[in-house]
């Protein structure tokens, strides 16, 4: 009897040991956890775009029959940009960044009361204005929503 | 026979748990090792083109240490070369410096400027007066786009 164990141990050790390689999927944007403020603003990139590719492709839409995003969805998240958590908790000490997100959702709500292109585009510039301060990564990816 | 039996179980648990390579997969979940090449068949393919599509196989230098959101390469001979991630669409884990890793972009000789030194510093927590040294842009390898990373 234990003879037989001790073999199926062998026999379970060298089988068991032939697979060497663990593939592990990361699925998530960031192995290292988004901060709060990281992941609204993934939210606003996500609410412009759905935005862009509605209201200026179809003509019958106006900013508020949009259908594929919320308005107020957009309006709560643009307003989180003063209260959500930063990566760098150094961001908020000189006032500076609060400036730029105040000069940010001023133009998102002058572009909700007047939704022309011009309004649009300065929206994104004033965001990618903010970014060219304190995040350069996330630029190329920003200027994708300018609209022509 | 019971002691041998013993002996046996903890040889077989101890080898197992030690030989489990552990490979993580950041961006393009589809990546593929074939054709994966070393830094330095990159450099060879780089001294007579300006980009070259590319999975290299390369030590991690450093990391951004504020997420993890750029790397530098080892390419031997003190070279490194700057990796960035598409689209800002993942980032890798910000331990991960001296492992090996195989990043799939398209690299070129690249010139980084003023800024983004500055950029890349800060998120390396480097101190002020490292920062306020840089007035020149560089001139160096990069991926600015990698679509994938197999971190080993």
């Amino acid at each position: 009897m234990l003879k037989k164990i001790f073999f199926l141990i062998i026999i379970i050790t060298i089988f068991g040991c032939s697979s060497t390689t663990k593939e592990c999927e990361n699925i998530q944007i960031n192995p290292n956890g988004e901060s709060e403020l990281a992941l609204v603003m993934r939210a606003l990139y996500t609410n412009t775009l759905d935005i862009k590719k509605e209201l200026f492709t179809n003509t019958d839409t106006t900013i508020t029959n949009l259908n594929s995003i919320n308005l107020e969805e957009f309006k709560i998240n643009y307003n989180a940009l003063h209260t959500s958590k930063p990566t760098d908790l150094n961001l908020r000490i000189d006032g500076k960044y609060e400036k730029f997100a105040d000069t940010y959702i001023n133009s998102s709500k002058n572009f909700i009361n007047n939704s022309s292109k011009e309004n649009y585009n300065s929206m994104v510039n004033n965001c990618i204005q903010c970014h060219e301060q304190f995040c350069l990564g996330a630029i190329k990816k920003i200027q994708k929503l300018y609209t022509k | 026979m019971k002691y041998i039996i013993h002996i046996a179980l903890v040889i077989s648990i101890i080898s197992c748990s030690n030989n489990i390579q552990e490979k993580q997969i950041f961006g393009d979940q589809n990546i593929t090792e074939e054709g994966k090449v070393s830094a330095l068949e990159l450099l060879n393919t780089l001294a007579s083109k300006d980009s070259v599509q590319v999975k290299l196989v390369a030590k991690i230098n450093s990391i951004c240490q504020k997420k993890g959101c750029w790397m530098y390469v080892d390419l031997g001979d003190t070279t490194e070369m700057l990796v960035r991630f598409k689209d800002y669409e993942f980032f890798v884990p910000m331990d991960a410096t001296d492992k090996i890793a195989m990043i799939e972009g398209m690299a070129k000789v690249d010139t980084l400027s003023v800024e983004w030194q500055k950029h890349l510093k800060e998120d390396a927590n480097a101190s002020q007066e490292e920062i306020d040294a840089i007035s020149e842009p560089k001139i160096m390898y990069s991926i600015a786009e990698a679509t994938g990373v197999i971190i080993y």
